[in-house]
């Protein structure tokens, strides 16, 4: 059974579509990355799936559970890290943790969480007076209580420094191999790049990729950037240069046309040029990065 | 799965913790402890409490009368709003409770908390009246003065509860709760009498037809009064509404009337708060 099983949702907020016939399965035991540019709809999937809003279509499972329907089996077993977030109240950090281990009917003992993300120093002091980082780690923190089976993080890097974003990544990996599945949105690749087993990239409200980070990489590894400085605008051979195999993006600017293409096609491109007519003054390769990949999937049109 | 009762508790509970911790709250406590100072004072001066017909009934009705539900629905018109729009409506609803739960758990622990405001002032009425040497008031007069005034703070717990749980900015609920409470403590008599007119061919009338009365006996706030007049008979109500001849100008009408508002109204507000998207 799936861990989150989206099937079919569309989500229109007034006019504008959010979503569009998602669907989107997390398996029992992965990490899952969650990628996509700001207002691509990753947080309204979550918003969707922890029923914070109804879909105009479609349906959200969670084990099993429906979204709608059984909201609070869904809740015993979730940890969720919102996005957009405020603390709770005038409640200082230690209480914030203390009040959810009691909502759960857990049993942690609220210092070693707070020991565990870090703010154990600041236990004893007003939430709302914690710094963005600060304010980050303890709702990292009361996700982590009472051992729940599936982890909701909502861009958990948000506001952390290095050191921070760093200790979120090791508390994914240990929670992971405690069993849980891990959820987690994220609008930079790099952040989930390490640690995720299964990437789902999503754009403007639809999933357009799905794969392991290995997949990724050996859709990029044969892959090759291509930069031609040339005598003329290069505008005037980007056509013909799209037009051949294996070459899967070209843009011109001035006299440089950037391409993307499969190794194998780069000689190709240079032919195509001089054919044209238009003499070359220098060119250069580089591998593409899964950064590449990953703005080819989100920017541009679609 | 924690049963139904613990989880709107939990949520009670940290709702009336807030007192503790929020300095606001800590200052109306405060104000009241003074108010209550204040009238135990005039009440050692003039007239006991339990004479029917004095002056310091009326005052201590009409004065927590309007003090207690603005303080009720100020304690609470962004209670939900206010977390919907900060985001901890989220981080709560991330945790194993219901909307239902939190909207319940808010007005109980809100409506505790608009009590505790009227404990505080009547039991400082009592003790700045036995320093002054006006002794305990005695008799049935100040508790059923209290079970009113608290009654109509529960009303407007619920009413200010209602306008944050249907809107979706802290301003529209303010603008909401600020416009029903208006119309409930001065625009409803003028509002029924507007629309005697109009039926009336646009012309005065010269009695007030039955459905006027029946329609005057729908606001807590009259019904507040009508209750008021008959525990003191100086206190001005609205003519006739409680004590007259129909089921609707009852002192039985005009309780289930509070409670009708008290349970009803954020009734209402749940429906559209289950299905908004937060």
């Amino acid at each position: 059974m799936p861990a989150i099983n989206v099937q079919d949702v569309t989500k229109q907020f007034g006019g504008l579509t959010a979503l569009q016939d998602l669907d989107l399965a997390v398996e029992d035991g992965e990490i899952y990355g969650f990628l996509g540019p700001n207002g691509a709809g990753k947080s309204t999937t979550i918003d969707v799936v922890l029923d914070y809003v109804r879909p105009t279509a479609g349906s959200a499972r969670v084990f099993g559970h429906d979204a709608r329907e059984e909201t609070l089996a869904i809740r015993d077993r979730v940890g969720v890290l919102p996005d957009g977030y405020d603390v709770v109240g005038r409640m200082t950090g230690r209480e914030h943790v203390e009040f959810v281990v009691d909502s759960k009917g857990a049993d942690d003992d609220p210092d070693e969480i707070l020991e565990r993300v870090g703010i154990a120093g600041a236990a004893d002091r007003v939430a709302a007076d914690y710094s963005k980082g600060m304010a980050q780690r303890l709702v990292l923190g009361m996700a982590l209580v009472g051992e729940p089976d599936l982890l909701i993080l909502d861009e958990p890097t948000t506001g952390l420094d290095p050191n921070g974003a760093r200790r979120m990544r090791e508390i994914v990996r240990e929670e992971n191999e405690r069993g849980a599945t891990v959820f987690f949105s994220s609008h930079i690749l790099e952040q989930v790049e390490a640690v995720c087993d299964r990437v789902g990239i999503l754009r403007a409200g639809e999933l357009v990729a799905v794969d392991t980070i290995e997949g990724l990489r050996d859709s990029v590894g044969t892959e090759a950037r291509l930069t031609v400085d040339l005598d003329g605008p290069a505008e005037a051979v980007r056509e013909r240069v799209l037009a051949l195999e294996g070459v899967t993006d070209a843009t011109a600017r001035d006299a440089t046309l950037e391409v993307a293409c499969e190794a194998p096609a780069k000689i190709e491109v240079l032919d195509a040029v001089r054919e044209d007519g238009t003499a070359v003054r220098d060119f250069s390769t580089a591998e593409a990065s899964l950064e590449e990949l990953f703005a080819r999937y989100t920017e541009g049109p679609a | 799965m924690s049963p139904a009762g613990q989880r709107w508790l939990r949520i009670a509970r940290n709702e009336v913790g807030e007192v503790r911790r929020d300095r606001t709250l800590l200052a109306l406590v405060a104000l009241f402890t003074l108010l209550g100072v204040l009238l135990g004072y005039l009440l050692a001066q003039g007239v006991g409490f339990a004479e029917p017909g004095t002056t310091y009934a009326v005052l201590v009705l009409q004065l927590l009368g309007i003090l207690v539900p603005l303080v009720a629905v100020g304690i609470t018109y962004e209670r939900l709003v206010g977390r919907r729009v900060d985001g901890s409506l989220k981080l709560l609803l991330g945790l194993p409770y219901l909307r239902w739960d939190v909207l319940l758990g808010s007005y109980v622990g809100r409506a505790v908390v608009t009590i505790a405001v009227t404990v505080v002032a009547f039991i400082s009425i009592l003790l700045s009246s036995v320093v002054f040497g006006a002794g305990v008031p005695t008799g049935p007069l100040p508790v059923q003065a209290f079970l009113l005034i608290v009654a109509l703070g529960v009303v407007f717990t619920g009413i200010g509860i209602t306008a944050s749980s249907v809107t979706s900015t802290t301003s529209r609920a303010a603008m909401l709760t600020f416009l029903v409470t208006v119309v409930m403590l001065f625009l409803w008599g003028p509002a029924v009498t507007g629309l005697v007119w109009i039926v009336n061919g646009f012309q005065f009338a010269a009695a007030e037809p039955a459905w006027a009365t029946f329609l005057q006996t729908l606001n807590p706030v009259n019904a507040f009064k009508g209750l008021a007049s008959m525990l003191v008979p100086t206190f001005e109500g609205v003519a006739g509404l409680v004590g007259g001849e129909t089921a609707y100008q009852t002192p039985a009408w005009a309780v289930g009337v509070l409670a009708t508002w008290a349970v009803v109204v954020p009734l209402l507000g749940y429906r559209r708060f289950r299905s908004a998207d937060l």
